[in-house]
């Protein structure tokens, strides 16, 4: 390929291609810069990005011309000539990200013949594509450092041991954390439609349900609301706790985003169970201290811990003594209280 | 018509991509975009296909006022739904004009849409062309004609067609941009509904993400804080080597570097108050999709000496209390006795007992120790 052959608009189309790219981002840009080497005329050339957590390393982001990447070291020193036209042949262009905290970027092109008025020539068309790929790789890692934030979020979210979901106003799913689905799997009463709308089995709380949510669209981000329901589970008798209340932020807001309702799913039969290591941790308790308080936890009586460590009912009223004292709880129901506290809402 | 797409200008693709992350650009890009096209006026339409027969406005050129396009939306804009079908199942980057698809000419100047557009602006001759070929939206660039010119000559767009794909991927860039955002949006919501501290950190301890609890707690300053660049700190010096220590080890057990395992610690507070409890584990990519440069850990951030307020409402939902028997029920959990009970609610030790009596009943609790453990269970630590 030539210069002629490849239009300006190609390689625009070929660097901007780039941003969407979410995998394989390499190839991707090595691709474009292949074009940008047809349309430059030019015989190889490279992307070098400050590698994120290595200073003072580069990364390549793409490399043109079939060259490997062992061979890389070597083109980056026949490289080291800065936009001067010299023997090198090469062209070699800077650009520093927008806080210039971090090292440039650096775009560099070789080329086997050329002569003064060539490089010339070249010299422009390469500082027109810099601005482009500049473009591309900024719109390219904003997209990218919203990515991960999500994904980082959204595996903390599912760590969570509460449902929760974001509803749109006519209870379309936005997004559910994996103890959401759990639940909903296990009730066997809430489903999703097909086009990802909410709906129980029962049509008179599906009802219900859509216009509660429908309400905390509409409520403002000022308005403490919250609707609650009762599920009623079909076999298993019990309920499970539905919460439906406005969002609560909006400096994330996008058009999107306007009036979604946040609802809490809450299965009032299983209580989370405290980390035995964090209780410890948390009071200076000793091992038997612990159990001890797990077991009080649990709801057994002062007789029955006692029964099921095979110690007498005086060592468990001490050992309880000694927690509540170390807890600084004056009963038991302030020690629940105070582990409920410390337990945050997370899945063992 | 020539076959050749005219040369782009350079500096009119980077206002194209400009505006696909800041889109208060648009009007700018259109406004160059007009001329080209022989046009006065310039407008990208959005519609969601899937969303329903919705007509979702895009971008304007500035000639045209946010109020008065507004207006236009509201009023006017079923008039030109004949155009707007007829360009969606138009071939796409093909201008359609309104004369392409009606019969009757002189029945486009009395449309109130075209009229609107006439008094306000002076235009009358439009064209728009689809810019995709998604199945789940349509954008739709249109120009709009000087009224004087009557008979817009139908190759006169060509003129920007070299900009088509441009603006196309542009804005598949910005919806892009604009989904990811909303659901990035959405799922800190979820975070912040937690009462307790959440933060993400990477291996240096930048602070990613912390949820309104987190916040408030590094706002507070005692004990814990977010320095100048960003990172959470630990204002004691032994909690300080603690913290830097401990992420290190989670961040190289994210990588797959070494096991995987939590840390616990507690961080002293000047206020004397409990010391916080921090934990941190490694945080793991279950779902495959988290870029393998991102090596961080989940901390959760416990402040002992808040008080866990129990909150009943969700008990009285479940299990049908009555609003005297929530309020009992609110004081048993509380610790108060019967006798206690009667004297603040005014009433005698008996209506307390057979109050007691129904709540236990009704929530299958034998005692009050197992009362307040239901009554747990229905409060997620979450902000309330």
């Amino acid at each position: 390929m030539t210069a002629e052959d490849v239009a300006f608009a190609d390689v625009i189309t070929a660097i901007y291609g780039t941003v969407l790219s979410r995998s394989a981002s390499r190839e991707c840009w090595e691709a474009a810069l292949r074009t940008c080497i047809a349309y430059l005329g030019a015989s190889e050339g490279q992307i070098a990005q400050p590698a994120p957590d290595r200073p003072g390393h580069q990364r390549l982001l793409g490399v043109a011309a079939d060259r490997s990447v062992e061979a890389v070291s070597d083109l980056q020193e026949r490289f080291a000539t800065r936009d001067v036209f010299s023997a090198g042949r090469s062209l070699c262009l800077e650009f520093a990200d927008e806080e210039g905290l971090r090292e440039p970027t650096t775009l560099t092109f070789l080329f086997d013949v050329l002569d003064y008025a060539g490089w010339v020539a070249a010299r422009e068309r390469a500082h027109e594509l810099r601005t482009h790929i500049e473009r591309a790789l900024r719109l390219g890692s904003a997209l990218h450092d919203t990515y991960r934030r999500h994904d980082a979020v959204l595996e903390l979210v599912d760590r969570l041991s509460g449902g929760l979901l974001i509803l749109d106003r006519e209870a379309r799913v936005i997004v559910a954390n994996d103890a959401a689905h759990d639940l909903m799997e296990r009730m066997d009463e809430i489903e999703l439609s097909d086009d990802g709308l909410l709906q129980h089995r029962l049509p008179a709380l599906s009802e219900a349900i859509g216009k509660a949510v429908d309400a905390a669209c509409r409520a403002g981000l000022e308005e403490r609301r919250t609707w609650r329901m009762s599920l009623p589970l079909r076999d298993k008798g019990g309920s499970v706790l539905m919460e439906i209340e406005p969002r609560r932020r909006d400096d994330h807001s996008s058009r999107a985003q306007e009036g979604c309702a946040l609802v809490t799913l809450i299965d009032p039969n299983t209580l989370p169970v405290p980390n035995r290591e964090r209780l410890a941790s948390l009071f200076s308790l000793s091992a038997a201290e612990t159990e001890v308080c797990e077991l009080m936890l649990r709801g057994l009586t002062n007789h029955e811990i006692a029964d099921r460590r095979c110690v007498s009912t005086e060592t468990v009223r001490t050992q309880v003594t000694s927690v509540l004292r170390k807890t600084k709880a004056t009963r038991r129901t302030e020690l629940f209280r105070l582990i409920a506290a410390a337990s945050p809402p997370m899945l063992a | 018509m020539t076959g050749a797409v005219p040369e782009l200008d350079p500096d009119i693709v980077r206002a194209i991509y400009d505006a696909a992350v800041q889109t208060d650009r648009w009007p700018g890009t259109l406004d160059r975009l007009a001329p080209i096209a022989g046009a006065k006026g310039a407008a990208i339409l959005c519609i969601d296909l899937l969303g329903g027969p919705c007509h979702k406005l895009g971008f304007m050129c500035s000639m045209y006022p946010p109020h008065m396009a507004e207006e236009y939306e509201r009023e006017f804009v079923s008039y030109e739904r004949a155009h707007t079908e007829a360009v969606l199942h138009s071939d796409i980057h093909r201008f359609v004009f309104d004369r392409d698809f009606t019969e009757q000419r002189e029945a486009i100047a009395e449309r109130p849409d075209v009229q609107f557009l006439v008094e306000n602006f002076g235009v009358f001759d439009r064209c728009g062309a689809r810019l995709g070929d998604d199945d789940s939206w349509f954008d739709c660039l249109a120009f709009q004609h000087a009224a004087e010119r009557r008979e817009v000559r139908s190759e006169e767009p060509v003129a920007v067609k070299g900009y088509l794909p441009h603006l196309a991927a542009s804005m598949s860039q910005l919806r892009t941009f604009q989904r990811l955002q909303s659901l990035y949006g959405a799922v800190l919501t979820m975070l912040d509904r937690v009462g307790t501290g959440l933060l993400l950190v990477d291996s240096e301890l930048r602070v990613v993400v912390a949820n309104v609890t987190a916040e408030r707690l590094l706002e507070a300053g005692d004990g814990l804080r977010r320095d100048a660049r960003g990172r959470l700190a630990a204002l004691d010096q032994n909690d300080a080597i603690t913290l830097r220590t401990a992420v290190t080890e989670i961040a190289a057990a994210s990588r797959g570097e070494q096991e995987n395992a939590s840390r616990f610690f507690g961080v002293t507070r000047p206020s004397r108050r409990d010391r916080y409890l921090i934990e941190l584990s490694p945080l793991r990519d279950s779902r495959g999709e988290i870029e393998n440069d991102f090596a961080g850990a989940m901390i959760t951030l416990i402040d002992p000496d808040e008080p866990e307020v129990i909150r009943l409402h969700g008990m009285r939902e479940i299990y049908g209390l009555t609003g005297a028997e929530l309020a009992v029920a609110e004081h048993l959990v509380d610790g108060l006795s019967h006798t206690d009970m009667a004297d603040e609610r005014g009433v005698t030790p008996g209506t307390i007992h057979s109050q007691v009596r129904s709540i236990y009943r009704k929530t299958r609790s034998s005692n009050r120790t197992e009362l307040v453990r239901r009554a747990l269970r229905m409060n997620l630590p979450v902000e309330r």
